[in-house]
């Protein structure tokens, strides 16, 4: 056994595509057709660091999210088997529409050999299997990842885009409200001007690799990047675009393990390979399969030539902070996680899902950290959240306008049930960004 | 020489930009082609309509019929079925595509289009009560086809919806026009309550639509008391632009504030909205305008001196100004610029 106490690394990759796809749809908006299969795998990844003894993981996945109960599930299971700190588990999935098994659709059931009833009892059992599946390849992930542990060195850095790949999605018109540009641009009612994107597109990502004492290449490289990664429509499982960007780091490196997080973007989208071509199911693939493809040389361009030039220490600190409200509630509310991880200067942080990303930006730019590496849909429990410009110029993003007050998570529907409801106050996302810098700070000592 | 004569003339540039990279740049090059109605732009813009792929397209149709040529309308007629968009079920793209060719249709006096537009009243759908609604209501003729889908878009049919049009900004800023145009009392004690909606952008609207609706005292109070309460400029601009609307107050403040606004956005607003008013007093603000680091400030100031210079012809002081934005890094001025002088065709050479 080794006696080295310094920095260690290991990861692992397991595959949590569902065993039975022809039974479920996937999460997107290919849903309304019975899905035909699986385009390409979807993956977990862990990274598992060891310091002093102390052992933490980052997680990101190929899911649409993360649902709440499964963090809890994921995070038990692998401190029982790893002997992590449950805390110590920074949890993120990459936010692929075509992923995250659900149930059909009754027409889409209708469509399906055999009758309705039986097929949803089927598609039942296979998200049943679909979610043991997830949770177990999370936890397996983790236990190979601190299998794999190895002295290691590791190294972050920030670079740029060179060609289009995520475009603010929201187009502001001269009534100064705005409409939401997904797929195939805006539709202005008659006459409106357009005044422009309402907001600035995603052209920075930040990387971390970590390699082998002694080796020249990296084992694995981390990416944090502010995009949705999804194109639409097509019924069948695939890691997207988020997929290809892995693939095409993994092609020009060789050996290494790609991980792919995606930082606040809720109003970004990867458009600029639509429209979809007319034509049928088969020219829709191969569309779909050729923008993912497109993307991810362009993503692997500009973070291949960063790794390159990158100078490897051997970390001598690694400290973590933890904030949750909402995780005692037995019932299904709104919960916000936020997980900080610094190790030396870099920082690792996860936050919920679908933040505009004027807030990373304005995260990345009042960090305290040299370089900053944001992983979203970490298992919280909330929908998109805007600027509060955002919310009074609307938009699919803010459609259903704000909540009444910071802390509203039911509403009363119109039978008089109380619902979820996790609309974004206008002080929700400062509150959070807020949070997340009160504990880099902490985390650094200043 | 008019500018058509020349290789990069204004109109010329205009037409191009149809089929430019950058959806906006063909959508507002749409817009600018409808405000000039000229007939050489038909072909062009059926050629958007039908061959773009892009919902941005839904300009193009809204400037054919404001061209109004009706013998485009079998050219027209498919695409209310087969938009030739991709399908957007979760969104209405699609749906805003066919609406605006049945729309177009219908003002050309062709009603096929019809059965499609009643379907969308009959499903209460919004891209029809609020998005095409005041294109609807506002449209001339009388005929018993466009009066079959005008007498849909009713106050109670609005207010009695679900759904985005009193949630989402946009949409809600869009029932507010319909409202507006609608002026019953129904539609007015909404108005009235949209002056405290959560967004500027509804409450300046709503201010708009109200005294557009009929400017009781009751009305024209309600939209004064947002002045000093309103804790935005955009609000305040528009309120100040309503009242002024009807005959009520001066246009002091929005000269102020096409000067001072702090947000770009406002400032274009304000001047756009001098030129609304047509108040030559203010042309100086407009004039200043021109030189913006915003675009869009630009853009505003080039429209309001078009219809300053409408009411008072003969003023080419800023055309110098404008000729030089024919050359300005940003498409959306440039086209704008360019529309200014193909406006003009015989008033101005465009060399550049």
């Amino acid at each position: 056994m080794s006696t080295d106490t310094g920095f260690r690394a290991g990861v692992a990759r397991r595959d949590l595509t569902p065993a039975n796809p022809e039974l479920l749809s996937q999460s997107g908006m290919g849903r309304r057709a019975v899905t035909f299969g699986v385009l390409d795998p979807l993956y977990v990844e862990a990274l598992a660091m060891q310091l002093d003894g102390q052992l933490t993981f980052l997680v990101t996945s190929d899911l649409l999210w993360i649902l709440p109960p499964w963090q809890a599930e994921i995070r038990q299971k692998v401190s029982q088997r790893t002997g992590c700190d449950p805390r110590h588990i920074l949890l993120s999935s990459n936010h692929t529409h075509s992923a995250s098994a659900v149930m059909p659709a009754n027409r889409v059931l209708a469509q399906m050999p055999g009758e309705i009833e039986d097929n949803r009892k089927k598609a039942q059992a296979a998200i049943d299997a679909s979610t043991r599946r997830i949770i177990d390849a999370f936890v397996e992930s983790c236990v190979a990842a601190q299998a794999n542990l190895q002295p290691a060195e590791f190294a972050a850095t920030s670079t740029r885009l060179k060609s289009t790949m995520g475009q603010n999605r929201r187009m502001r018109m001269g009534s100064g409200t705005c409409v939401t540009s997904w797929g195939a641009g805006p539709m202005a009612p008659p006459g409106e001007k357009y005044v422009g994107a309402a907001g600035p597109d995603s052209s920075d990502i930040t990387v971390a690799a970590f390699r082998h004492i002694g080796a020249a290449a990296p084992f694995a490289v981390m990416t944090s990047y502010g995009s949705h990664i999804h194109l639409y429509e097509v019924p069948a499982f695939s890691g997207e675009v988020a997929g290809a960007c892995k693939r095409n780091i993994e092609s020009r490196l060789g050996g290494t393990t790609a991980i792919y997080a995606v930082s606040p973007a809720g109003n970004i989208d990867m458009h600029c390979v639509h429209p979809m071509p007319p034509g049928d199911e088969n020219d829709r693939v191969r569309w779909f399969q050729a923008s993912a493809d497109l993307l991810g040389r362009r993503f692997a361009e500009a973070v291949v030539p960063a790794i390159e030039s990158l100078r490897y220490l051997r970390p001598a600190r690694m400290v973590h902070e933890y904030f949750s409200q909402g995780e005692d509630s037995t019932e299904v509310r709104r919960l916000t996680v936020i997980n900080a991880l610094l190790l030396d200067d870099v920082a690792f942080l996860t936050l919920p899902g679908e933040l505009f990303v004027e807030f990373g930006l304005q995260l990345a730019a009042a960090s305290p950290a040299r370089q900053l590496l944001a992983m979203t849909f970490n298992g919280s429990n909330s929908w998109y959240i805007p600027t509060p410009i955002g919310l009074e110029q609307g938009s699919y993003e803010a459609m259903r306008g704000p909540a009444r007050s910071i802390d509203e998570d039911t509403t009363t529907a119109p039978d008089g049930k109380t619902i979820v409801s996790l609309l974004s106050h206008p002080e929700t996302g400062s509150r959070i960004i807020e949070q997340a810098l009160a504990m880099l700070r902490r985390l650094l000592g200043r | 020489m008019p500018v058509e004569s020349s290789n990069r003339s204004p109109f010329g540039d205009l037409v191009a930009a149809l089929t430019a990279d950058d959806l906006l740049v063909q959508a507002d090059a749409a817009r600018l082609l409808g405000e000039l109605r000229r007939p050489e732009s038909v072909t062009p813009l059926l050629r958007y309509v039908t061959d773009d792929r892009h919902y941005s397209k839904v300009a193009g149709f809204h400037a054919l019929a404001e061209i109004g040529d009706r013998s485009i309308s079998p050219s027209l007629r498919p695409l209310v079925s087969e938009p030739n968009c991709p399908d957007d079920w979760y969104w209405y793209g699609r749906r805003s595509v066919q609406t605006a060719a049945a729309v177009a249709l219908l003002a050309l006096g062709d009603e096929s289009g019809v059965p499609f537009l009643l379907a969308l009243a009959d499903a209460g759908d919004e891209v029809l009560f609020c998005w095409y609604g005041p294109a609807v209501l506002k449209m001339a003729g009388s005929s018993a086809a466009l009066e079959s889908v005008r007498s849909r878009i009713t106050s109670q049919a609005i207010c009695e919806g679900t759904g985005r049009r009193f949630a989402d900004a946009g949409f809600t800023v869009m029932t507010a026009r319909t409202l507006g145009l609608l002026g019953d009392p129904l539609a007015c004690d909404k108005l009235l309550e949209l002056l405290s909606h959560q967004s500027r952008y509804v409450r300046g609207q709503a201010a708009m639509s109200l005294l557009g609706a009929g400017a009781t005292s009751r009305h024209l109070q309600a939209v004064r008391n947002l002045l000093p309460t309103d804790p935005t400029d955009f609000v305040k601009i528009k309120a100040t632009l309503a009242l002024h609307t009807a005959g009520q107050g001066d246009t002091g403040l929005i000269a102020q504030l096409a000067r001072t606004a702090d947000d770009a956005f406002d400032r274009a607003v304000a001047v756009e909205a001098i030129g609304l008013t047509g108040d030559a007093a203010h042309r100086a603000e407009v004039v200043a305008a021109l030189s913006h680091a915003d675009s869009y400030v630009k853009r505003c100031a080039v429209e309001a001196i078009e219809l300053l210079s409408a009411r008072q012809p003969g003023d080419d002081s800023s055309t110098e100004i404008i000729r030089r934005l024919l050359d300005d890094p940003h498409a959306l001025v440039r086209l704008q610029a360019a529309k200014y002088f193909a406006a003009r065709p015989f008033e101005v050479e465009a060399k550049r």
